[in-house]
């Protein structure tokens, strides 16, 4: 049984391909899909940072706990690959050829990164609701616990200790860097708790505002390139929520819950139980305008074009297809995606093109 | 009406002994509880109207039948409600003599609630702040159910009580989590005060996260007080007053404020005297540490 490729990760100016299966980093060929290289951890790896365990806990890890890969990104200049792994807590910055630039180990379990515009920094939100904001290469910093020794490390050249520039009460599950209409940067995150806030960055001391009105978790964010003042989230809601961030005003709730169960009746407590929305990703296709929603319940891919002008979101179509994540190449509508495989036949990752309409 | 049996004769302490049997104690709390609940529920909206003799005069809730453990997990989901974002929440039903009805909001209300005790306890504050404000809503948020409910019934029976005067329809208090969930009741910059008194010291050093004020939890205060709000802060565990101010003086968005200022401020004198948990650190010749901050303006 092969291991799916849970996460994908594309960098348009190389066309390379990259995939996170399992434990290990792979590097695939943009077009083809071929396999030029691949990063496996192994013990040898320079492993820097160590966090500062209190003294009575043991290390937990076990031989055959595998440290799978949660997330993983390209940097916008297309040099670094990054991505967080669960069991280990950390965060491995690779070479876009594959080769160790460093890892780092933090106190809680990273749930979301992203990395800044200009591929120096890489903000990473964690299970416990804090944000750290890390160099991409420069390791001198480590991560406290979150704990802010404030008394004892007045500034950072002290000796290095990491304090999370913002936090929610609540696990993190999503982040973005964003850039409104006057350049001006800001971290949007979101959290278990239906928050999406929106902070100054780097005076992320500063909440500008919170877009408010999820009821369920919200697990995804997305700014579409051509629309950078917009937001578009979703998660566990009967619907997708199209925001303007920049002034926090929910411009449209589009309601997916009626594409997904077309027939269903909401009186019924028992279809209800099934037909739980879960959006498990959404992504942007810029080169046609067009946003891809994928929920996990039902298993359906749905397609959306973003009109900028009339600030609206119209549903094309849906595929039903069983799916981990996608990743646009930019060009013309070809798309990867990364199958949920059942048995051995079946490819592991995909290549689909999309038209303007949505069709496959 | 419950029936009691002449079985005992009923002690003038509250006994914990849960093997005392249906009569005695246990059944005229329950029986207390049965009935304060129906009165709550009856007359959290009621507007008391001045001179009304034909009602009965409600009575203070006594604490002794609103027992509960002092702790509470903020980091639970505790089947709490909160509105979806400051607008959806109605305000009316906490504030009915002074509110209009949701339905009848044709714009945004004039007012709005400015001042909140975070983690109100009893309402010793909220009852002083009442009548020291009179013009500004003010509101007591508490996390554990029992003592919300005693605050509730506190505040109906002085509304009641003083119906002539018009006193008390200014306070109210909520069942809340206010550590996850502030921003969806206040919007940006609407407070002018928050009160933070003898806040759980969470003691361990991996409970510190679940302290009411931290770094992180400071920029979302900072969020909902306007320029030139102030936070005030009063415990008598001196590792917390030294948490709270390192944490607070550190921020961006706050300082400290002279012992100067607060001699001369009528809220610190409130603070140290009128709260329950303040008169239990009188009692037992405990200190009391006061810091109070600003909120400066956001920089340019």
């Amino acid at each position: 049984m092969k291991h799916p490729v849970q996460k994908l990760a594309y960098d348009p100016a190389s066309h390379s391909l990259y995939l996170a299966v399992g434990e290990r980093i792979q590097n695939c060929d943009g077009v083809t899909g071929d396999l030029i290289s691949e990063w496996i951890p192994h013990s040898s790896d320079n492993v820097i940072a160590d966090l500062q365990e209190p003294k009575n806990k043991k290390a937990k890890i076990e031989d055959n706990k595998r440290n799978v890969f949660r997330t993983l990104s390209c940097s916008p200049d297309g040099k670094y690959v990054v991505g967080s792994t669960d069991e280990e807590k950390s965060l491995v910055v690779l070479n876009a050829d594959l080769t160790i630039v460093n890892i780092r180990k933090f106190p809680k379990r990273p749930s979301a990164i992203d990395i800044t515009s200009d591929s120096t920094t890489i903000l990473l939100g964690d299970k416990f609701g804090d944000v750290y904001a890390v160099p991409i290469r420069d390791v001198t910093y480590v991560p406290t616990a979150g704990l802010s020794k404030i008394s004892e490390v007045s500034e950072s050249e002290s000796g290095g200790e990491l304090d999370p520039i913002l936090g929610h009460v609540s696990m993190l599950v999503d982040l973005l860097v964003a850039e409104d209409q006057n350049r001006v940067r800001h971290i949007i995150s979101s959290d278990r708790d239906e928050h999406i806030r929106v902070t100054k960055y780097p005076e992320s001391f500063l909440i500008e505002r919170f877009c408010l009105g999820h009821e369920q978790y919200v697990s995804q964010l997305l700014i579409p390139s051509w629309c950078p003042n917009i937001l578009i989230s979703g998660g566990g809601d009967d619907f997708l929520a199209h925001w303007d961030w920049t002034t926090g005003e929910l411009l449209e709730k589009v309601d997916i819950h009626s594409i997904l169960y077309p027939e269903s009746d909401k009186n019924e407590s028992e279809a209800q139980e099934v037909e739980e929305v879960a959006i498990s990703g959404i992504w942007q296709v810029p080169e046609l305008q067009l946003v891809l929603a994928y929920d996990e319940t039902a298993k359906l891919l749905l397609v959306f074009k973003l009109h900028k002008e009339q600030r609206k979101l119209e549903y094309l179509n849906e595929f039903s297809i069983s799916i981990l994540d996608v990743a646009v190449t930019g060009d013309s509508g070809k798309i990867w995606l990364s199958t949920d495989a059942n048995n051995n036949d079946d490819q592991l990752i995909q290549k689909f093109i999309i038209s303007d309409k949505g069709e496959v | 009406m419950a029936e009691m049996s002449q079985s005992a004769p009923l002690s003038t302490t509250v006994s914990n002994d849960s093997t005392s049997g249906p009569t005695g104690n246990k059944r005229k709390r329950a029986d207390y509880r049965q009935s304060q609940r129906e009165k709550r529920q009856e007359l959290k909206t009621v507007v008391f109207e001045a001179n009304d003799i034909s009602q009965d005069n409600i009575k203070l809730p006594k604490k002794k039948y609103y027992r509960q453990r002092a702790h509470s997990n903020p980091f639970s989901d505790h089947l709490l409600e909160y509105p979806i974002s400051p607008s959806h929440m109605d305000w009316h039903k906490l504030y009915p003599a002074l509110l209009p009805p949701k339905e009848d909001e044709s714009t945004e209300l004039a007012r709005k609630v400015e001042i909140v005790d975070v983690g109100c306890g009893f309402g010793g504050l909220l009852v002083s702040l009442a009548t020291e404000f009179p013009d500004k809503l003010i509101l007591g948020m508490e996390i554990r159910v029992q003592v919300s409910h005693y605050v509730e019934d506190r505040i109906i029976a002085l509304r009641q009580q003083h119906a002539n005067e018009g006193q008390y329809n200014n306070i109210a208090v909520l069942r809340a989590n206010a550590m996850k969930f502030l921003p969806n009741f206040f919007g940006k910059g609407q407070l002018s005060k928050m009160f933070f008194c003898f806040p759980d010291p969470h003691f361990k050093v991996r409970k510190h996260k679940a302290r009411i004020v931290t770094s992180t939890l400071a920029s979302e205060y900072a969020y909902m007080l306007r320029p030139g709000g102030i936070i005030y802060t009063i415990t008598d565990v001196l590792d917390l007053h030294q948490w709270m101010v390192r944490h607070l003086e550190s921020h961006p968005l706050f300082r400290r404020l002279s012992k100067e200022w607060e001699d001369d401020d009528a809220c610190v004198k409130i603070m140290r005297k009128d709260t329950e948990e303040g008169k239990k650190v009188e009692r037992n010749k405990g200190d009391k540490w006061v810091a109070c901050f600003i909120r400066l303006d956001d920089p340019e």
